[in-house]
C-alpha cells in the first residue's frame, strides 16, 4: 500500500499538490487526467525521485524520503519514463542495466534473455539501442524494468509508441505479473487500459485526486 | 622584429599552464557538479549552487589577491616557495575557473541528464555508478564546461601577473606578455600574440560545436 500524508509539492512557484492525503492501492492502478495536472509528478514522488516540499510518502509503512529502510523499499519500486531513456550501448546492455547496477539485487541475465524473446527483440540484442525505433526503445526500457522483478512498477504512458501486436503483448504480461502480486501503476491518457484497471485515480487541475473503483 | 622562438615559448607555456589548470579544475569540478545534480533537493546542493553562481562573477584580480596572500612569504603556504612560479598561476587559474565549470556543468546536467540520473536512481545505482552512467552518457557534453573554463583561464591577466610575476622565460604567458609589450610601445609582438590568442579562441569554438553545445 502506498500512502501520501499531507503532501505539498511545487514546480517553480506553482503548487501542484497542496495538502494531498491519499491511499493508493490495487493491482492495476491507473492515473488519469488532463496534461499538467500532476500524473507524472505523483508517479515520480511515489517512486522516490521527487521529494515533496512537505508531507510524508509511505510505501508499506516506510517513509521513503525519511526512513533508514527507504533504500530497501525503493529497490522494489521502478519508474519507467514516458519517453524511453536509452543509454549508449547494445540492447542487451540497456535491458540488463537494472540488474547490473544494484548490488542489493540479485541479477538474472536468463530472465532478461527470456523477456527479450517474449517481446520479440532478441534478434536485436547486440544492436546499438540508440538506433532502434521509438517503439523498440520503449520495449527495451520496459524489459529493463521488468528484469529486476519490481513489486511496484510505475509506468508513464507505456503504450504510446507501440504497435497493436506489442501493445497486446505488454498488456498480457502486465496482467501476468499483477496475478503474481506486482502492483502496476500506469499514468496514461490511453482509454484502452481502462477496462483492465482495478482502480482509477482521476487527477484534477486544482491538485485534487478522485479515486474511482 | 618578432622572434619566433619567443612566441613559441610563450604559446607553449600559456597552453601548458592553462591546460594543467583546466585539467585540475575539471577533476574536482565535474564530480561536484554531478553530485549536486544527483541530489538537487539537498540543502547543501542548493547552497553550493548559489555560492558557485556568485563566485563565477568574482573579478580575477580578487582571486589573484587571495592566492597572493596565501602564497606570499608570510602566508599560510608561504613556506612552499610557490609565488612567482608557473605552479602559482596554475593554482590561481584552477581556482578561478572552478565555479565556472561547476555552474555550466550543473546547467548542462539539468538540461540533458536529468532523465539519465532518474534512471540510475530508480534502479538503485550507487552514487559512483550514477556518476559513471552520467559520464558515459554525457561526458562529451560536460567537456564543454571544461573547454569554456580553459578559454577563461588562458585569457585572464590579473592572476598571471600578480602570482606569476611575468618573469621572462619562466612565468610569462600570453596576457602578461601582451600587456608588457604594449607598455613598452612594441606592438608587433603584442599583436602577434593577440592573433594567436584569438586563433585559440576559434579552435575552442570549434571544439564546443564538436562537443555538441554552444554557449
Amino acid at each position: 500500500m502506498i500512502k501520501l500524508d499531507k503532501v505539498w509539492f511545487k514546480y517553480d512557484n506553482r503548487w501542484i499538490f497542496k495538502d494531498l492525503s491519499i491511499d493508493i492501492d490495487g493491482g492495476f492502478i491507473l492515473f488519469r487526467g488532463p496534461n499538467g495536472c500532476g500524473k507524472t509528478t505523483l508517479a515520480k514522488i511515489i517512486s522516490g525521485l521527487l521529494k515533496p516540499n512537505k508531507g510524508t510518502v509511505y510505501i508499506e509503512d516506510v517513509d521513503i524520503y525519511g526512513s533508514e529502510d527507504a533504500p530497501n523499499i525503493l529497490d522494489k519500486v521502478i519508474y519507467v519514463h514516458d519517453k524511453p531513456i536509452i543509454l549508449k550501448g547494445s540492447v542487451r546492455y540497456n535491458a540488463s542495466y537494472g540488474i547490473m547496477v544494484n548490488r542489493r539485487r540479485e541479477g538474472d541475465i536468463n530472465y532478461v534473455n527470456k523477456l527479450m524473446k517474449l517481446f520479440k527483440i532478441e534478434a536485436l540484442a547486440d544492436k546499438d539501442a540508440k538506433k532502434l525505433s521509438a517503439g523498440q526503445q520503449q520495449i527495451v526500457s520496459l524489459i529493463r524494468a521488468l528484469a529486476v522483478r519490481p513489486k511496484y512498477l510505475i509506468l508513464d504512458e507505456p503504450l504510446q509508441y507501440l504497435d497493436d501486436e506489442r501493445r497486446e503483448l505488454v498488456i498480457k504480461y502486465l496482467q501476468k505479473i499483477i496475478d503474481e502480486d506486482t502492483k502496476v501503476i500506469v499514468a496514461t491518457h490511453e482509454t484502452e487500459l481502462l477496462r483492465y484497471a482495478d482502480k482509477i485515480y482521476v487527477f484534477q487541475y486544482d491538485g485534487r485526486i478522485r479515486p474511482i473503483e | 622584429m618578432v622572434e619566433f622562438p619567443v612566441i613559441a615559448e610563450i604559446t607553449t607555456r600559456s597552453l601548458f599552464i592553462s591546460g594543467t589548470a583546466t585539467i585540475l579544475a575539471t577533476l574536482w569540478s565535474i564530480p561536484i557538479a554531478i553530485l549536486i545534480a544527483i541530489y538537487p533537493e539537498k540543502k547543501i546542493s542548493k547552497l553550493l549552487t548559489s555560492i558557485f553562481n556568485v563566485l563565477v562573477g568574482v573579478p580575477t584580480v580578487v582571486i589573484g589577491l587571495f592566492i597572493y596572500i596565501l602564497l606570499s612569504r608570510s602566508g599560510v603556504f608561504g613556506g612552499l616557495g610557490l609565488l612567482y612560479t608557473p605552479i602559482a598561476i596554475i593554482i590561481g587559474q584552477a581556482v578561478l575557473i572552478t565555479p565556472l565549470i561547476i555552474s555550466i556543468a550543473i546547467e548542462l546536467l539539468g538540461i540533458n541528464m536529468r532523465s539519465v540520473i532518474e534512471l540510475a536512481k530508480t534502479f538503485g545505482a550507487s552514487t559512483l555508478e550514477t556518476i559513471g552512467t552520467v559520464l558515459n552518457e554525457g561526458g562529451a557534453r560536460l567537456l564543454s564546461a571544461s573547454i569554456l573554463g580553459f578559454q577563461r583561464a588562458i585569457g585572464e591577466l590579473a592572476i598571471a601577473l600578480m602570482v606569476g610575476g611575468n618573469i621572462r622565460g619562466f612565468t610569462r604567458v600570453f596576457t602578461t606578455a601582451i600587456a608588457l609589450e604594449i607598455e613598452k610601445g612594441e606592438f608587433e609582438l603584442a599583436i602577434t600574440l593577440a592573433i594567436i590568442l584569438i586563433l585559440i579562441d576559434l579552435v575552442i569554438v570549434v571544439l564546443l560545436r564538436l562537443a555538441g553545445w554552444r554557449r
